[in-house]
């Protein structure tokens, strides 16, 4: 069936039985005779059909689908979903990854395992951890078990150094060879970040104000009532963020 | 892509067109403005609906209720032109029925059943889809259907030919 058939189809009225003056009826309607006559009268009447301006209607249909050929095919209401849905999802991935690549850099801790001689063991640690007490010429150095337990080795042992960001960032800004983060800590939280300004005198080599260790600055920041709860154990300076045995 | 061409809408014109510039003429008085805009409104479909005439029946409704809710500040004027309204049928000497006098007769019934008519008889529609349209049942359109007909044979005191039972008016 072509196209034109249904189209035709379409504008013709349903017809399936008995059939008024005028071509239309219905089985369904099974009217009272008196009634039947009153429909039959009235369908005798035809609509006047001058009162719509044809040629005025055919010339709006025109210039409306030149115009609609000229702005393209009008579309339905629902043939922008997949395109919104599309355009939605794709900002949606263009913004994670904006946000993956513009995120901030993690702070790494990285452990160098540096072998010192007997000569650097009079030298202080130069990034303030904490080591074991530098042995005397001569005097074998503390005695450590081998992973395999054989024989304690005696002499200069291998110290571990760790580098800490926030040590670096410290001395990047200025701050004493042996800046202590607890006291810095207790400086910003106390006074705010206004505080954190680099030393006017970089050999000042007096040991900075403020706590020395995290467990006096948790007593510094708390009340005495709670901290005296807490239980005390000693609680190396560095080991906390290190986890170095 | 549009599916009407010019032929199909002169025999859209002709076949339903005058039906319904007169069923839109039961709300408002600018019956062919609103027929042309829901014929337009047609062509601008980017399908063409499964139901034409049922599409344009609805579509020549809603539009004629709304310009009659828009026009109800213009009472005065509607009823001074009243006198000079078109009339609803042609006239043709060969009619059962006098066309004024039944135009006038629909003009009593209620808005339901004046509706149902005009749709059942002159638009061809069944009583499904006159049910469709209105948002009724199908029991509800015949009860409406029938009571405009008994109302209209009363006023109109037309002659049944078996029982030869006429009402005087």
């Amino acid at each position: 069936m072509s196209r034109e058939e249904q189209h035709d189809q379409h504008l013709k009225p349903e017809r399936t039985g008995g059939v008024l003056p005028g071509g239309r009826g219905s089985p369904e309607d099974d009217l009272p005779p008196e009634l039947k006559s009153v429909e039959a009268a009235l369908a005798s009447l035809a609509p006047r059909i001058d009162r719509l301006d044809r040629d005025r209607l055919m010339f709006l249909a025109g210039e409306q689908s030149a115009t609609s050929g000229r702005r393209g095919p009008v579309r339905s209401p629902h043939g922008w979903a997949w395109p919104g849905a599309f355009s939605a999802m794709t900002a949606v991935a263009a913004a994670l990854l904006v946000m993956l690549i513009a995120r901030p850099e993690k702070h790494t801790v990285e452990i160098l395992r540096v072998p010192v001689s007997q000569a650097s063991n009079d030298r202080p640690s130069p990034d303030g951890v904490s080591a074991a007490p530098p042995a005397e010429s001569g005097v074998p150095g503390p005695a450590t078990v081998s992973p395999s337990g054989s024989e304690p080795r005696r002499g200069p042992q291998p110290r571990t150094f760790v580098r800490l960001p926030w040590l670096e960032a410290s001395r990047r800004l200025g701050g004493p060879a042996q800046a202590s983060y607890p006291c810095l800590l207790h400086r910003v939280l106390t006074h705010g970040l206004e505080s954190w300004e680099p030393p006017a005198a970089a050999e000042d080599s007096s040991p900075p104000a403020g706590p020395a260790s995290y467990r006096e600055l948790r007593d510094d920041l708390l009340d005495d009532t709670v901290s005296a709860s807490w239980p005390v154990r000693p609680v190396p300076t560095t080991s906390m963020f290190l986890g170095v045995s | 892509m549009r599916a009407f061409g010019p032929q199909q809408l002169r025999d859209l014109l002709d076949e339903h067109g005058a039906a319904l510039v007169l069923y839109a003429q039961q709300w408002c008085d600018t019956p062919e403005d609103v027929v042309q805009d829901a014929l337009l409104r047609f062509l601008r479909q980017p399908v063409p609906p499964r139901n034409t005439v049922g599409w344009l029946y609805r579509a020549v409704r809603n539009a004629a209720i709304d310009t009659s809710r828009s026009a109800s500040r213009r009472a005065r004027r509607e009823s001074a032109l009243a006198g000079r309204r078109p009339s609803w049928f042609a006239v043709s000497h060969g009619d059962h029925l006098d066309a004024a006098e039944a135009a006038a007769a629909l003009k009593t019934l209620p808005p339901e059943q004046r509706e149902t008519i005009v749709a059942r008889i002159w638009g061809g529609l069944t009583l499904q889809q006159i049910a469709d349209l209105t948002g009724s049942s199908t029991s509800t359109v015949r009860r409406r259907y029938l009571a405009g007909l008994s109302a209209l044979r009363e006023r109109l005191g037309v002659v049944c030919p078996e029982k030869n039972n006429t009402i005087n008016t």
